[in-house]
């Protein structure tokens, strides 16, 4: 199954990959329950994105590069980002996914 | 319009300390539509309010802002609540949140889920409007948190970001004993038609982005001579479902608090123009962000022009002011205000003309601003 694929050098932390995820989801206004988590701590000018990928793969997008944790493998990071563990993982959409779409940098791409 | 938004507003007295929900009424909604137009019929003498538009929040290029309104010397003045802030405040579960009185004691507001209660803030006393937000957060357990506070100066900060309050809303929080607003938006909005929604502000969100391509960066928003004398600062970054970042990290030279967001245009304008180097120009806008101060202070008698000064079209950023969508991304893309028309027909479920809105936020708007 194909994958998401972030570009940290484009992002513009937005955030829109994640509303838009749990607008796709459940059709209404939420980010509760999406497959993307946006991560930031403005006190140190760092932001990026978790995604919670099939079979508990977890994408780090990191400013300084992208890393993939799988099962078991410590993720690290602050508490802020333990939420991941309760969110849906990513389907791509079946297909189309929404947040690539939106992307307005292309931050994000089907890979 | 009512379907939405939850169609309730959270009103806080602080005389007494009572936090109570009320419904608001349909035909406020068909009347007045959102944002600052509803908060004008809202805010109480003296008082201050936050608000959403109809369109905060949801998937469309600029929807990350809120309103805050203060009414003083009975003069509404209002300014855009934006970065993280309006999205949180529109999944808080109020459509509107009024604040009236004084409290006897400091304290702060704290709001998620539909639940509201006022925290003693006294341990909060010795610390900067940045301070108090790295507080409260730690207290609350969440970092998303968004905390708009008071300082010793005019104007609240957003987090750590200043340069949105013209309009003396953290002095006014600061006379109310009123440390913070403390916001974490946790519920959920349904909205008519969510597929065509999503659809049209995709397109409107891929066309925005292209248009802006590489642009961006708080350099970006600066005259040339001020824009020279930004050196060193970051990453660029955006509001909430905005394609265009207008703001940039910046160091702060603080090993605590390394960076924050050059967000301030007017303050980055004016103290380009002193003495120093490049360096000192951020380092002193640091300083006078943590303490609720900005270089241009309270604009006064400006009404909407915190974020603008000026650019683009009246018309377009009254509308934004209604709607939820952030001025200076109308003001800079002046994107079509019918594209928002539509997108506000497919959520409401109901065709809303641009026709029908201009003149009614155009009135509305020289109605408030009296």
């Amino acid at each position: 199954m194909a994958q998401l694929k972030y570009y940290p050098e484009r992002c513009i932390g937005c955030a829109g990959c994640e509303s838009v995820c749990g607008f796709q989801r459940e059709s209404l206004l939420s980010t509760m329950t999406s497959s993307i988590m946006f991560h930031v701590e403005e006190e140190r000018g760092y932001y990026g994105i978790i995604v919670k990928r099939q079979g508990g793969e977890l994408l780090l997008g990191k400013p300084e590069g992208v890393e993939i944790k799988r099962p078991g493998e410590a993720a690290g990071g602050s508490a802020a980002a333990k939420p991941i563990a309760m969110r849906p993982a990513c389907d791509m959409c079946k297909g189309k996914p929404k947040c690539v779409a939106y992307c307005p940098t292309g931050a994000l791409e089907e890979g | 319009m009512p379907g939405m938004f939850y169609g309730k507003m959270l009103m806080v007295d602080l005389n007494d300390g009572t936090l109570e929900e009320r419904e608001v009424d349909d035909d406020l909604y068909k009347r007045r539509v959102g944002g600052a137009p509803l908060l004008a019929t809202m805010t109480k003498k003296e008082g201050i309010s936050l608000g959403s538009g109809p369109l905060t929040g949801l998937p469309c290029p600029g929807a990350s802002m809120a309103m805050a309104c203060v009414e003083k010397d009975r003069r509404r003045r209002f300014a855009p609540v934006m970065l993280d802030a309006g999205l949180e405040i529109r999944l808080s579960g109020f459509d509107f949140i009024v604040i009236e009185g004084k409290s006897a004691s400091p304290v702060y507001l704290w709001i998620r889920d539909e639940v509201a209660d006022l925290i003693p803030a006294e341990k909060l006393a010795d610390k900067d409007c940045w301070g108090a937000v790295s507080a409260i957060r730690k207290e609350q357990g969440d970092q998303r948190i968004q905390v708009i506070s008071s300082g010793k100066g005019p104007c609240a900060s957003l987090s750590y970001v200043s340069g949105w309050d013209g309009i003396g809303f953290g002095g006014a929080m600061r006379d109310m004993n009123l440390r913070a607003i403390a916001v974490r938006g946790m519920s959920e909005l349904p909205v008519e038609n969510p597929e065509a929604l999503l659809a049209k502000g995709s397109e409107m969100m891929s066309r925005s982005g292209k248009l802006i391509a590489d642009r961006g960066g708080a350099a970006s928003i600066l005259p040339p001579p001020a824009a020279a004398r930004l050196k060193g600062v970051g990453r660029k970054r955006a509001c909430f479902s905005c394609p265009y970042p207008c703001m940039s990290y910046a160091p702060t030279g603080d090993e605590g608090h390394p960076s924050f967001l050059l967000m301030d245009q007017k303050s980055l304008i004016n103290l380009s123009r002193t003495s120093g180097n490049e360096v000192d120009v951020v380092r002193r806008l640091a300083e006078l962000h943590r303490s609720g101060e900005q270089s241009w202070g309270v604009s006064g008698s400006a009404t909407y022009e915190t974020m603008t000064d000026g650019v683009g079209e009246y018309d377009l950023i009254a509308a934004g002011y209604m709607l939820g969508i952030c001025p200076r991304f109308l003001g800079l893309i002046q994107p079509p205000l019918s594209a928002y028309c539509e997108l506000l027909s497919i959520g409401a479920g109901e065709p809303i003309a641009k026709e029908a809105i201009l003149p009614l936020c155009n009135s509305l708007m020289s109605e408030v601003a009296k």
